[in-house]
């Protein structure tokens, strides 16, 4: 018999997983679900297998090649547009001359094909489902059957009050041949929007097959956790570790170095892949699924997790419900990754740059002189502006304004703490408002919408210089002495006041009817993570005419590409010129146009 | 047409047709998509993003202005069909745990 395994996933549902890793080859305890797929051919007797490819797909086919080191002949089918499940099957029609079978690639099932198979025969049935019984059926293809087995009404994703049963369609299939001419050519076809209808209505001899059997589609990130977990603490019926040595109840590769006294310290059922390397201290309780070439430093405590390859997690890290990804580089501090998220992952915020060293010695030195010079000939306009504030209203020429280098941030609840551990930078501004305006900012706060970069029409607090300052944004050249200091960079991000970084954090963004609340604090608290200076994205793109998301979001991004993987570069666009010396000019430059144009100001 | 806009049970599905959706068309988009919530008063949004190949962080900030208009009234914005490169903003940006993001339309439409 022969197998068609459906391989061309993207499962964006499973991002950032399947970023760089298709979703049939995403490892269940450390094999790809796709592997386990091809073992159960081989089992049940399958000789050849076609996939059809279409994200990633040399990362398959360089896995799988021919399928010799499997014991099974595979082939490929490239898609270069996806033709949908039953369209996939129709490109290679002429492949299948008998029986076959259809199986999900990127699902996880012990099915009992042989079964099946005698099932389809015995019913002379030219098309089976393979069904299971689920508590929640709304997110798949629902059937009803008769006495007889045979299909009656097929709904795909119903809603759950819709549904007229609780079997669902899993997507593995035992076809006959000539179900391949009722599929038109070369257009997108789906088995359960089209095809399926399309049998009932010409009273095809259609049935769906139940028995007990473990399946898993792998369909969120919390259902690809709880597989590996199910899978790795023997809760799947026909399942062998037998490439594994067992130790009480740790599964480890031979190659893993693992400290004596961590069997000791270890509860539950625990499978560890090649070439780990574990320190002492360290305390794991299963279930627990380590992949490949993971090293855990000293005293790291992990409990019911999924760590994918290639991962450091450093001394002292506890990781608990996780699904930790690959290249993952875990440690404190500087840390905002430990934070665990509902949907159980965290991200690799590992760190290489590709500002070269001479990039950088260039940004620096440009820094240091273009605020030196700045200062030098700006001092006869700051000594008239001096004298104005001074005549204008009373109090100091200079405004210290402090402000957070990169604050700590945690989570508890609902709420973000800022922690302040290091000392704020003193920021040297012009006054551009009255010396009591800090008080005046919670009684304008009923009177006026304020937050995170939004600003105030005719704001009360400015005085009539201040105005003109903030217009030109001459209020902020003396922050060329803080570049002059090494403490802000030309081209950063903007250094927010504490409160206002709580804020930013705390809520997110408001909506504009105030009680709505947009949740955008992820991609706010990847803010604080960059570089502090004077220039950055938003200001060189015409400022204050943007809206605050779009503010929010230019940070973000900015802050990003600071601290992106190398590995990244290649999506990137125009932004991978952005850490070079060549994209801090550029940013400089438009920055300094806007600013001359007076598209708005700070 | 830069923007190719389809009803389909009550959603109203946005294509975009650009290849590069960046800071040279974010005006004219950002005003496409705020009449379509504030004046046409749609609230259920697909945006089809199969055709294009980049964005940047003006047209993620278009984007999220949009959401946050179509949330104060009850509604959301999905994004289906993302190509890597855009798959890796929205990923980079955090932004997807903002979106709810699909494979395909037939699958958003469903999830409203």
């Amino acid at each position: 018999m022969k197998a068609f395994i459906l391989s061309a996933g993207i499962g964006s549902r499973l991002i950032p997983l399947t970023l760089t890793i298709p979703k049939p080859m995403l490892p269940i305890v450390n094999k790809p679900a796709l592997e386990h797929t091809v073992i159960l051919c081989k089992k049940h007797n399958i000789k050849d297998i076609k996939m059809n490819l279409f994200y990633l797909p040399e990362n398959i086919d360089k896995y799988f090649k021919d399928g010799k080191d499997f014991g099974i002949n595979i082939s490929y089918s490239l898609e270069k547009k996806l033709l949908g499940t039953a369209g996939a099957i129709k490109r290679v029609q002429s492949f299948f001359n008998d029986t076959f079978v259809v199986l999900s690639g990127d699902g996880f099932t012990n099915i009992d094909l042989t079964s099946m198979l005698k099932f389809h025969k015995e019913k002379n049935s030219k098309a089976t489902i393979g069904v299971k019984q689920v508590e929640d059926p709304s997110k798949f293809g629902v059937v009803v059957t008769d006495n007889d087995n045979r299909i009656l009404k097929f709904q795909e994703k119903p809603k759950k009050e819709d549904a007229l049963s609780n079997l669902i369609n899993t997507g593995i299939y035992i076809f006959e041949p000539e179900i391949l001419d009722l599929i038109p050519a070369k257009e997108e076809y789906d088995f359960g929007y089209q095809l399926f209808p399309k049998l009932l209505e010409i009273n095809y001899p259609f049935y769906a097959f139940q028995s007990e059997f473990d399946w898993n589609d792998i369909g969120s990130l919390k259902d690809y956790w709880q597989v590996n977990l199910d899978v790795v603490s023997g809760k799947v019926k026909d399942f062998g570790f037998d490439s594994f040595a067992v130790k009480n109840n740790v599964k480890i590769d031979e190659s893993s170095k693992i400290d004596k006294d961590v069997f000791a310290n270890s509860v539950g059922s625990i499978l560890i892949g090649k070439k780990c390397e574990i320190k002492e201290g360290v305390k794991l309780t299963g279930p627990l699924v380590i992949g490949d070439e993971v090293y855990i430093d000293e005293n790291a405590i992990l409990s019911e997790s999924v760590i994918l390859s290639n991962t450091y997690v450093g001394k002292e890290v506890e990781i608990k419900q996780s699904v930790v990804n690959q290249n993952y580089h875990l440690s404190v501090p500087n840390n905002f990754g430990l934070f665990i998220d509902d949907d159980k992952v965290l991200k690799s915020h590992h760190i290489v740059p590709f500002k070269t060293r001479f990039d950088q010695f260039l940004i620096n030195s440009t820094d240091r002189i273009v605020a030196f010079f700045a200062l030098l000939f700006l001092s006869p306009v700051f000594l008239i502006v001096a004298i104005l504030i001074k005549i204008g209203s009373k109090g100091p020429v200079f405004y210290i304004s402090k402000r957070l280098k990169a604050p700590e941030v945690e989570k508890k609840g609902n709420h973000w703490y800022v922690f302040i551990k290091e000392k704020p930078v003193k920021y040297y501004v012009f006054r551009t408002m009255y010396v009591d305006a800090d008080k005046r900012v919670k009684d304008l706060k009923n009177k006026y919408e304020t937050g995170p970069f939004r600003k105030i029409e005719n704001d009360p607090r400015v005085t009539k210089i201040g105005k003109f300052l903030r217009k030109t944004s001459i209020d902020e050249l003396p922050l060329f002495w803080n570049v002059l200091k090494g403490q802000m960079s030309l081209v950063g991000i903007w250094a927010l006041p504490t409160y206002e970084a709580k804020e930013l954090l705390d809520e997110g963004l408001k909506s504009e009817s105030g009680n709505e609340l947009l949740d955008l604090s992820e991609t706010a608290k990847v803010r604080f993570q960059g570089k502090l200076g004077l220039a950055g994205f938003w200001q060189a793109r015409g400022r204050s005419n943007l809206t605050a998301e779009e503010r929010a979001l230019h940070d973000t991004m900015q802050s990003v590409m600071e601290n992106i993987d190398y590995k990244d570069k290649q999506y990137l666009g125009e932004y991978g010129e952005f850490k070079t010396y060549k994209g801090y000019l550029k940013v400089l430059f438009e920055t300094f146009k806007s600013v001359i144009k007076r598209e708005g100001a700070i | 047409m830069n923007y190719e806009v389809t009803e389909e049970n009550g959603v109203t599905c946005i294509k975009i047709n650009l290849k590069r959706a960046t800071v040279d068309v974010v005006k004219e988009f950002k005003a496409f998509l705020f009449d379509v919530i504030d004046n046409q008063q749609k609230k259920k949004i697909i945006l089809d993003l199969s055709s294009v190949e980049f964005v940047d962080s003006s047209f993620l900030g278009a984007v999220v202005s949009g959401l946050k208009k179509v949330t104060s009234i009850k509604g959301d914005i999905k994004v289906v069909e993302l190509q890597p490169p855009v798959r890796a903003m929205f990923e980079l940006t955090r932004l997807y745990k903002v979106f709810e993001i699909f494979d395909n339309k037939q699958d958003a439409i469903n999830s409203f």
